[in-house]
């Protein structure tokens, strides 16, 4: 049963994130380079959209709190995403958005995964030197903004408070997406 | 709904309304989405497939598993068979994207210039030397940095945004701060050639 769901979520994200742009190497870096915000409006509008889904949803009792997963606030997770953000402008891509690529036939795709590979053993390698070492400083742990109401007969007084906030900051996040230029004319000219 | 399904890209409102409502499905049907774990996963696999290959008589997938010496395996030994099991389910979903991002490609209108101009979709053949290096480095140090993190683009800025995380803000602020500068850096010497091999 997991399989199928399996099958049928990395189905329709790879479809999804194809259909977005974001596993065109160009678009993501004409987003790193502020001309292109198309990429940062939708993912922008994704996030707000499933924020406040999650939070109406959760108190309703229709999705299972359970199947939440936080990762905790450590230096490693800002330095990791430092060096993460280096090879992300090197390449235009993604773990994941290099995935669907390479189901469209580029190559770079695929050469892109090959050298993840190598990224993630050699990561693995150093693994145990760095995992007791002040990297793993909790910087805020496991916090949330908005946390979650799990117990549903509370829904009439935390969980409207709680669905406020994360609305509020799902709003601000539409709110950024709609006034971001699709495209920063001024700069694209320096190209085409 | 058809001729929607059949652009070569959406607009962005459609983009967000659609990746956010996967981005919650997932949660709804099992968990978070994430990526980059899986590329661990994958290389444990490639490995106790390269030594099932080269000691045939040890084709024990979870002898393959249990090299407890090796640094590699560190994250595997606590209770080998169950991070197995738990791993079909992450290499089978990375699998489906790859079929995803297939299916995506080739559903499309035939004729549909504009956007191919557009977008770009056309040269994924005409890649260069320069472009490959950038690729493998780039993918070297995004899937370091990933595993350093504990999360990539979708498990920590998408799916730990979508929670209001604290640790997907980070990763965020982070990986966008190294990331505009670099791009800057890097495309700004190159010439309008070199951007075209990308697309």
């Amino acid at each position: 049963m997991n399989l199928i769901t399996a099958v049928f979520l990395g189905t329709l994200f790879g479809f999804v994130l194809q259909k977005i742009g974001a596993a065109n190497p160009r678009i993501v870096v004409d987003m790193l380079l502020l001309r292109n915000f198309h990429l940062m409006k939708s993912i922008l509008a994704a996030i707000a959209i499933s924020s406040f889904l999650l939070y109406l949803l959760m108190p309703m009792g229709a999705i299972d709190p359970a199947h939440l997963k936080i990762k905790s606030a450590l230096i490693s997770v800002m330095i990791g995403g430092g060096i993460l953000g280096i090879g992300w402008a090197m390449a235009g891509y993604c773990p994941g958005t290099a995935l669907v690529a390479s189901g469209t036939g580029r190559v770079d795709a695929l050469v892109f995964i090959m050298g993840g590979l190598l990224g993630a053993m050699a990561n693995s390698v150093v693994y145990s030197a760095y995992s007791n070492s002040w990297l793993y400083t909790e910087i805020g742990g496991r916090l949330k903004i908005v946390d979650m109401g799990h117990n549903t007969e509370s829904f009439i007084s935390d969980d409207y408070y709680r669905l406020a906030i994360a609305g509020f900051i799902s709003a601000f996040l539409i709110i950024v997406a709609f006034m971001l230029p699709e495209r920063n004319t001024e700069k694209l000219d320096d190209l085409s | 709904m058809k001729d929607f399904l059949l652009l070569t890209q959406w607009g962005w409102r459609a983009s967000g309304v659609l990746l956010g409502l996967t981005l919650v499905f997932a949660v709804f049907l099992i968990k978070p989405i994430g990526v980059s774990t899986q590329y661990t996963l994958l290389d444990s696999v490639i490995r106790s497939g390269i030594e099932s290959w080269l000691s045939p008589q040890n084709k024990d997938l979870n002898g393959a598993y249990s090299d407890q010496d090796s640094p590699l395996y560190d994250r595997f030994n606590t209770s080998i068979k169950k991070r197995f099991q738990h791993s079909s389910y992450g290499l089978v979903f990375v699998a489906s994207m790859v079929f995803g991002g297939f299916v995506a490609s080739r559903v499309k209108k035939k004729n549909s210039p504009k956007a191919l101009a557009k977008v770009g979709f056309t040269s994924a053949k005409k890649v260069r030397p320069k472009r490959y290096l950038f690729s493998f480095i780039g993918g070297f140090l995004v899937l370091f940095g990933a595993r350093l993190a504990g999360g990539c683009t979708s498990g920590h800025m998408m799916s730990g945004m979508m929670q209001t995380a604290l640790s997907g803000y980070l990763f965020t602020i982070a990986a966008f701060a190294t990331a505009i500068p670099v791009a800057m850096l890097i495309y700004s010497k190159l010439s309008k050639i070199d951007l075209e091999t990308m697309t």
